[in-house]
């Protein structure tokens, strides 16, 4: 047991730079003995760094074969060393999983040996869960590349989502830091597990059969701040990522440096968390608003402004579109001023069928007026107390941030 | 005169009932917590097993179904004034229809808002529940806000349903219990007191371990975590146990 413990802790450490922990995308009644899924996803703890702890994240091991320079498990590295059998995975997720800590299994793994052997031994781990003991919860896998077509979709079959992680959106830059890695290697695989996906639906429309492959579908992941890729780069690549392989998520990373290398930013070096929160907002974007990458940034504004959300930044550069008249435009149209979101903007659809709405119903309903109030008119009247001007409101929301901040001290 | 009910579902739906068919009432009340007054009559309203499925049907056939949701979300609430948000939720549906739709209406905002709090609150349990293995059965002490018990019983029932557990609220003495067959809601008088094995100490002490391995310094952000992990829930959180 105090063997097992000290495994995990080294494990738990390898596997922890990995952002998703997403229990969501599938709903699925218990088919076995234990577990069931749950489409909207269940968050069991949250650590010390704020984070939401969903799945019991792992590696299968952390011995490589690689040396990718921003990475804390390359072979270079002085660390320790360990590895887990299969049966020991599937115990402890079986065991943690009891005691509802967690909502299912996240394993990721080094390559260890080779790709077809790590994949093989993370297969074998799914198999004793799944079929010894029973287990119908969750499974995230990692996709190791340059495993064969065939162990992949022996682990779709497993598994409820795999990821495959980009780490660097340029051909660039994994060059330099990931030179195993290609675009090429990366990318193929995506593809051909979306058409297995797409098949399988297809299938399983038809024939109802009860094997379902990957229902939860891909995620990736891209590291922030290591290289010099914009952020119009970043959210280009997961732009072309949602349209073409049906990825559910993209996850960033603020890169945190654990290693000196002339090639990245010194150890010391802040983590970019402000810009890392900026791309989830665009993110955000682009799957619940439907904007398209290209209408936030551009090859001549290429990043992110940090004082203020890409959706304000947006409707700043595009203020002849304002204000929006919210007893009038569609929803599709609400959804793009600053301060509604998908939930007050239903709200407002709804409640527009009985009454007209008026600006103090907007704030019960969930709208952030502070913002808002700039954007839009209620029944014909404005209440932004400004002229409709871009410079005049980005000072106003500036002021309203100063006010924020003083009010610490 | 105001209705007393004896703090049930089935007692609420017949003083509901008794209001819309023979006598309005100047409010509804629970018995034990009523505050006898000068000016106020009272009346001591029954369970009555056909009233209470009468005005069920009722709100699902004038206002909608999913009314009735909200409106038994607002009873299992801890709120003060439940009862006569209920009846003033009831009042408009009767003259608009299908009042889920409305949100920001002052005779809806109420219960719209404790049916977000109480949903959000059973959403957060089925993830922040902790089972402790009691000789093969599964046992969680849970203290919530509202009684939420019967709201989280389902997923456990289907996600454990090999398993014999109770799920135990040590606020209202009440318990929900799966015997590997069929689930149930008793009261239950006194808290439990039980040893647990040396494999159940095993697991803890891993899990907090992984606990701890699993943040990441650098993003060190305890005002985060009080957010999402509100202290007075942290008594029966095995990992925020020290």
């Amino acid at each position: 047991m105090e063997k097992l413990i000290s495994k995990l802790k080294i494990l738990a450490e390898g596997a922890k730079y990995d952002v998703s922990c997403s229990s969501s995308g599938v709903e699925r009644k218990n088919k076995g003995k234990i577990g069931n899924s749950r489409s909207f996803g269940i968050c069991h703890t949250w650590s010390s760094d704020g984070r939401c702890i969903s799945l019991l994240k792992v590696l299968m091991s952390n011995n490589c074969i690689y040396d990718c320079t921003y990475c804390i498990n390359r072979n270079s590295n002085d660390i320790e060393r360990a590895s887990f059998l299969p049966e020991e995975i599937a115990k402890i997720t079986y065991e943690f999983y009891r005691r509802n800590y967690i909502e299912g299994l996240f394993l990721s793994s080094a390559v260890d040996k080779t790709p077809d052997y790590t994949t093989e031994k993370i297969c074998k781990s799914l198999e004793i869960l799944r079929f010894k003991y029973g287990f119908s919860g969750y499974i995230h896998v990692k996709g190791i590349p340059n495993t064969s077509k065939d162990l992949m979709s022996k682990i779709g079959f497993l598994a409820d989502r795999l990821s495959i992680n980009i780490e660097l959106p340029s051909k660039k830059s994994l060059k330099l830091l990931a030179p195993q890695k290609s675009t090429k290697n990366l990318l193929l695989p995506m593809k051909n597990l979306n058409n297995q996906i797409m098949e399988n639906k297809e299938e399983n429309s038809r024939y109802k059969t009860s094997k379902k492959f990957l229902p939860a579908g891909q995620t990736t992941q891209m590291i922030v701040g290591a290289t010099q890729d914009s952020d119009y780069q970043l959210l280009k690549t997961s732009q072309n990522l949602y349209d073409r392989f049906n990825l559910k998520r993209v996850f960033y990373s603020a890169y945190i440096p654990v290693v000196q290398n002339s090639l990245l930013p010194a150890v010391n070096t802040k983590p970019p968390l402000k810009r890392e929160h900026r791309l989830y907002q665009a993110d955000w974007l682009l799957r619940f608003y439907k904007f398209r990458a290209d209408e936030l940034l551009s090859e001549t504004n290429r990043n992110f402004d940090l004082q203020f959300d890409p959706k304000i930044n947006w409707a700043l550069n595009n203020i002849h579109l304002f204000p929006k008249e919210v007893n009038k435009v569609s929803y599709k149209e609400l959804l793009r001023i600053p301060g509604i979101g998908p939930k007050s903007a239903q709200r407002i659809v709804k409640e527009r069928n009985f009454f007209k709405i008026k600006y103090d119903n907007l704030k019960k309903m969930g709208v952030v007026l502070k913002r808002a109030k700039y954007f839009l008119t209620c029944d014909g009247r404005y209440f932004g107390g400004i002229e409709v001007n871009p410079e005049i409101i980005k000072y106003k929301l500036g002021e309203d941030d100063k006010d924020r901040q003083l009010s610490f001290f | 005169m105001d209705y007393l009910y004896d703090g049930t579902y089935k007692g609420l739906m017949t003083a509901l009932y008794i209001n819309y068919k023979y006598k309005k009432t100047t409010g509804i009340f629970t018995k034990n917590l009523y505050q006898k007054s000068m000016i106020s009559d009272y009346k001591i309203v029954k369970s009555n097993e056909e009233f209470s499925k009468k005005m069920e049907e009722f709100i699902s056939d004038v206002i909608s179904k999913s009314a009735l949701k909200l409106i038994y979300y607002a009873y299992l609430s801890k709120e003060a004034n439940k009862e006569d948000f209920i009846l003033k939720f009831i009042d408009l549906g009767l003259k608009k229809g299908n009042i889920t739709q409305l949100y920001s209406h002052e005779d809806t905002l109420p219960i719209q808002k404790i049916y977000d709090k109480v949903s959000k609150e059973k959403h957060r349990f089925l993830g922040i529940l902790r089972f402790k293995d009691l000789n093969g059965i599964l046992f969680a002490n849970i203290s919530p806000d509202n009684d939420i018990v019967e709201l989280i019983m389902p997923h456990f029932v289907d996600r454990f349903k090999s398993e014999n557990f109770i799920i135990f609220d040590d606020k209202r003495f009440k318990a929900g219990i799966y015997n590997k067959n069929q689930w149930y809601i008793t009261n239950i008088n006194e808290k439990f007191y039980s040893k647990f094995s040396d494999v159940e100490e095993k697991y803890e002490a891993m899990w907090k371990e992984y606990f701890k391995s699993i943040s990441i310094e650098d993003r060190k952000n305890l005002k985060s975590q009080f957010q999402f992990v509100p202290a007075r829930y942290r008594k029966n959180i095995t990992e925020f146990i020290k």
